[in-house]
Order: C-alpha cells, then sequence, then structure tokens
C-alpha cells in the first residue's frame, strides 16, 4: 500500500476517535465543574469546586444537588436541588443544613453557561458528617467564690465538650465533666478554695471522633466572690439599719411636752377664721354675668351686654329667625 | 500521712463534684438491649419545619394511624422491635410516599427520612426479636394506611410524628 495513503487513513482514524472521545462534551457544549470536594469543619460542611475556564458570555452558574442513602435505596436514586445552591455564581455552597443526618450523601454540581448545561460532577465518594473536623474549642474561665466557670465560644452542634480537671500536681486524680454543646456554659461547683485547678477541653462527637485538646489552663480558686453584690448588700443593711434605728430613737424621745417645742400650736390666719364678709367678695361683673343668661333669652335686654355677649347673642338671633 | 490525707481529701472532693454536676442529656436511646443514637433536638426542628404543612393538607380528620395507647402498650422487651418496625413502616411507606413541592421542606423530609434510614441501620445490628403482639401492632397501622389514598395517607403519617418523637424521647428518659 502507498504509505501517502497509510498516513492518510491513520490520520482519519485518529481524527474519527477525537470526535467520538469528544462526543459527551459536544452534547453538553460545556465541560462540567472540576476538583470537587467537600470541606467540612465543626460541622458546617461545604461543597467546593474550581471556577470553570471555559468562555463563557454571561456569568457562569452553578447548581448542587445530594442524595442520601433514603434517596438512593428508596426513590430510586433521585436526587434533591440544594435548596439555596440553584444557579448560584459562587463556587462553593453549604450544605450544612441540606446534610442533617448520619447517611452517606452523593453530592454533585454542574455548570450553566445561558441556557448551556455541562454535565454533573460527582464528588468522588459519599460524604458521611461524621468525618467532619474538629477544631480546638475557645473558651472564657472565670472563678467566683469556690465555683469554676468555663463559657464556650461557637461550639459545633450535636457535639458535646468534655473538660477534664485536676488539681495542680496531681494529674492521676483527674475528673472528666460533659456537656452537650447546645449549654455553652460549664459551672464546677464545691472547690477547694486556696487550691490550684488546671483543665483542658476538647469537642467530642457522639460517634467517637472528637477535636484535639486545648493547652492545659490553671487558674486558682482564691474563694474571693466578685465585690459588687455583696457590697451592694452591705451597704443596704447599714442604711436600712440607720434609717429604723433614727425613727425609734424619736419615737422614745419625743414626749408630748417634748414634740410642743418642734410641733407647736400656730394661731389660724384671719382669713380662714369663721366671720366671713361675703358681700365684698361679690364682684359688680359676677352682677353682669347673672344677667347674662337672660340676655340671650329675651331679645329686650341683649343691648344691655357686653360687646362680645352681643355678637353671640345676634348670633343666636340669627339662627331662630 | 499528711500526703495521704490529701489525697484522700481530694479524691472525695472529686467524687462529690462528680455527683454535684447536672446529669448530661443522653443522646442514647436504650431500647431493651439495643443501643441507638438519636439526635432528638435535630429530628424536633426538621420536623417543626413540615409539622404545620402536613397537618393542614391532612383531610382526612376522622382516621388515625398511630394512637397514643397503641405506643404505649409496647411491652417491655419489645420496644426494640416496635421501633424497628415503625421505622421501617416510616421509611418504606410514608416518606417514600411523601411529596412536598417547595425546596425547604424537600430539605427537612429528607433529612428526617434519612435520619430515620441511620437509626434504622443501628437498629438492625442488634437483631431485637419480635412476638406476635408487637406485629399485630404494626399491622392494624399498615391497615389504616392502606384505607387512604397513598398520597393522603403519607401526608396523614407525617402530621402524626410528633407521637413518634414523643415516644422516642420517652425512652430516653425511661433508663
Amino acid at each position: 500500500m502507498n504509505p501517502v495513503v497509510m498516513t492518510l487513513r491513520w490520520t482519519v482514524s485518529k481524527l474519527m476517535m477525537v470526535i467520538l472521545l469528544d462526543f459527551p462534551n459536544d452534547i453538553w457544549m460545556l465541560p462540567a465543574p472540576k476538583k470537587v470536594s467537600m470541606d467540612s469543619v465543626d460541622m458546617r460542611h461545604t461543597l467546593r469546586w474550581r471556577p470553570l475556564q471555559a468562555s463563557c458570555n454571561t456569568t457562569v452558574l452553578y447548581s448542587v444537588q445530594y442524595q442520601g442513602e433514603f434517596e438512593l435505596l428508596l426513590r430510586n436514586g433521585s436526587w434533591v436541588d440544594a435548596a439555596e445552591c440553584q444557579q448560584i455564581p459562587e463556587t462553593h455552597c453549604d450544605l450544612s443544613f441540606d446534610l442533617g443526618s448520619d447517611s452517606d450523601y452523593n453530592l454533585q454540581v454542574r455548570a450553566q453557561c445561558g441556557s448551556q448545561l455541562s454535565a454533573w460532577t460527582r464528588l468522588s465518594q459519599p460524604f458521611n458528617r461524621r468525618d467532619t473536623v474538629m477544631t480546638v474549642p475557645e473558651m472564657l474561665v472565670t472563678t467566683a467564690g469556690d465555683t469554676l466557670q468555663v463559657t464556650f465560644d461557637k461550639l459545633p452542634p450535636l457535639a458535646a465538650v468534655s473538660v477534664t480537671l485536676w488539681k495542680k500536681d496531681d494529674e492521676t486524680q483527674a475528673a472528666v465533666f460533659s456537656m452537650p454543646a447546645e449549654q455553652t456554659v460549664l459551672h464546677i461547683a464545691a472547690l477547694q478554695v486556696g487550691a490550684m485547678y488546671c483543665f483542658r477541653a476538647q469537642i467530642v462527637l457522639d460517634s467517637g471522633l472528637h477535636s484535639s485538646s486545648t493547652d492545659a489552663r490553671c487558674v486558682s480558686i482564691t474563694g474571693a466572690v466578685p465585690w459588687k453584690k455583696p457590697t451592694t448588700v452591705t451597704v443596704t443593711v447599714i442604711v436600712m439599719a440607720g434609717l429604723l434605728f433614727a425613727v425609734f430613737w424619736s419615737v422614745v424621745h419625743c414626749r408630748p411636752d417634748a414634740c410642743q417645742t418642734y410641733f407647736h400650736k400656730e394661731p389660724l390666719p384671719q382669713s380662714l377664721k369663721g366671720n366671713w364678709d361675703i358681700k365684698i367678695l361679690m364682684s359688680p361683673q359676677e352682677d353682669e354675668l347673672c344677667e347674662r343668661i337672660p340676655a340671650v333669652l329675651s331679645v329686650d335686654s341683649k343691648r344691655r351686654a357686653s360687646k362680645t355677649d352681643a355678637e353671640s347673642a345676634a348670633h343666636l338671633d340669627n339662627q331662630q329667625y | 500521712m499528711v500526703m495521704k490525707m490529701l489525697l484522700g481529701c481530694s479524691v472525695s472532693l472529686l467524687l462529690l463534684l462528680v455527683c454535684l454536676t447536672e446529669p448530661v442529656e443522653s443522646r442514647t436511646l436504650h431500647l431493651d438491649s439495643c443501643s441507638v443514637n438519636v439526635h432528638m433536638h435535630e429530628l424536633r426542628k426538621y420536623y417543626s419545619d413540615i409539622r404545620s404543612n402536613a397537618i393542614s393538607e391532612d383531610s382526612e380528620i376522622g382516621v388515625k394511624l398511630l394512637d397514643k395507647s397503641l405506643m404505649t402498650t409496647v411491652q417491655e422487651g419489645q420496644r426494640c422491635c416496635f421501633l424497628r418496625l415503625l421505622l421501617r413502616f416510616y421509611v418504606e411507606r410514608v416518606f417514600s410516599n411523601y411529596a412536598s413541592s417547595q425546596p425547604q421542606q424537600q430539605r427537612c423530609s429528607s433529612a428526617l427520612a434519612n435520619a430515620f434510614v441511620s437509626i434504622r441501620r443501628d437498629i438492625h445490628k442488634c437483631h431485637c426479636l419480635c412476638e406476635e403482639d408487637t406485629q399485630r401492632k404494626i399491622d392494624s397501622v399498615h391497615a389504616e394506611f392502606d384505607k387512604l389514598q397513598v398520597g393522603q395517607a403519607a401526608q396523614k403519617a407525617v402530621g402524626e410524628l410528633d407521637t413518634v418523637l414523643e415516644w422516642l424521647e420517652g425512652q430516653r428518659t425511661q433508663t
């Protein structure tokens, strides 16, 4: 055979193969998202993927679906749309509320450019939230009296905090306290006053998975209670006692004759005495006022009334006739 | 001597401490000889989002699938079996036929169904034995379910999940 023909044939078959291999991409037009990964820290599950490199006139949008064991086994492998990750421009999706059980979940994402859709890209292996990575808890420590109070910040849901407490230099005698994450504050009461206590905390999941422990923190139980409350109470008690004493003292020491000097009787002023002279108090204007009423009723006497009265009477007249 | 006294003191102190701290809310249900992990708080949360909808769309008011007396009369030693059969009923018949159009509600019913599947998987490991009486109880639930149209029956059963969750909570406090 002619070597030229051979080469030609070889090229054609190679071309065919390339076309065949590219066939799925031709159907979907758009390449599927790559490097899909799950990032789960402290029970916050975020699916991430690489932004699409293909040229697109508009923004590339992504949609995410998931499938738990229930959907896989009992709903014929159907998928649920992640409610908050449909046609989003971001390249990550928070699925913390969607993956709400200890079941295994399959996840997939696809891209969209205008009306063009890519194929779905699946997460390489099912995700289970039991595999979440737990970080070391952040805590705030306060003491009051013989009580140690540990407050935790941002605890993951569904977890428990385990606090190990021991007296300094005696770590063999450690006690372990456990608290559900919903509670956030742990009180440890009745500690020995004057002693130094050390503790460390870690987050534990039902599955047995746990975070690494915090560094050991030591506090001395001074037995000192915060000053504000007792001070307020003491001051109030002293003031009340002083007041009571003053009242009793005055009751005992204030005999009737002694009281006379403090509360002596003043004579009534002239104006409050009984012999009223009413006539002087009656002003001439009051006389006028008494006459006003007939002025409204009778037409004859209306001229004698004051200016305003005359006006109102005239108004009344108008209404009457 | 002094060391011994100190040691004794600290041991008794720590014992006292352990007694004084509040009991931790357990996530483990003890059903006869079987222990399963149930996130009650989480189930309640997801259920509260679909509850009102399931109840309001339930038109067959006269029918009841799960009677409280049915749950309370489960014999000691049969609770593990009862829960296994009940979960099977919910997973295979109720959630499989429960459809909601809103994405938010789809998410909640999926989470509940998957949670039931994983509890069921835990309970399967226990190999608890079923007596005839327990089987009869569940059969009566299935019989009531079959009387209704499947979609409606599923709706009703989801609306009655309250009873199931209450019973589950009861199993936690009992032991």
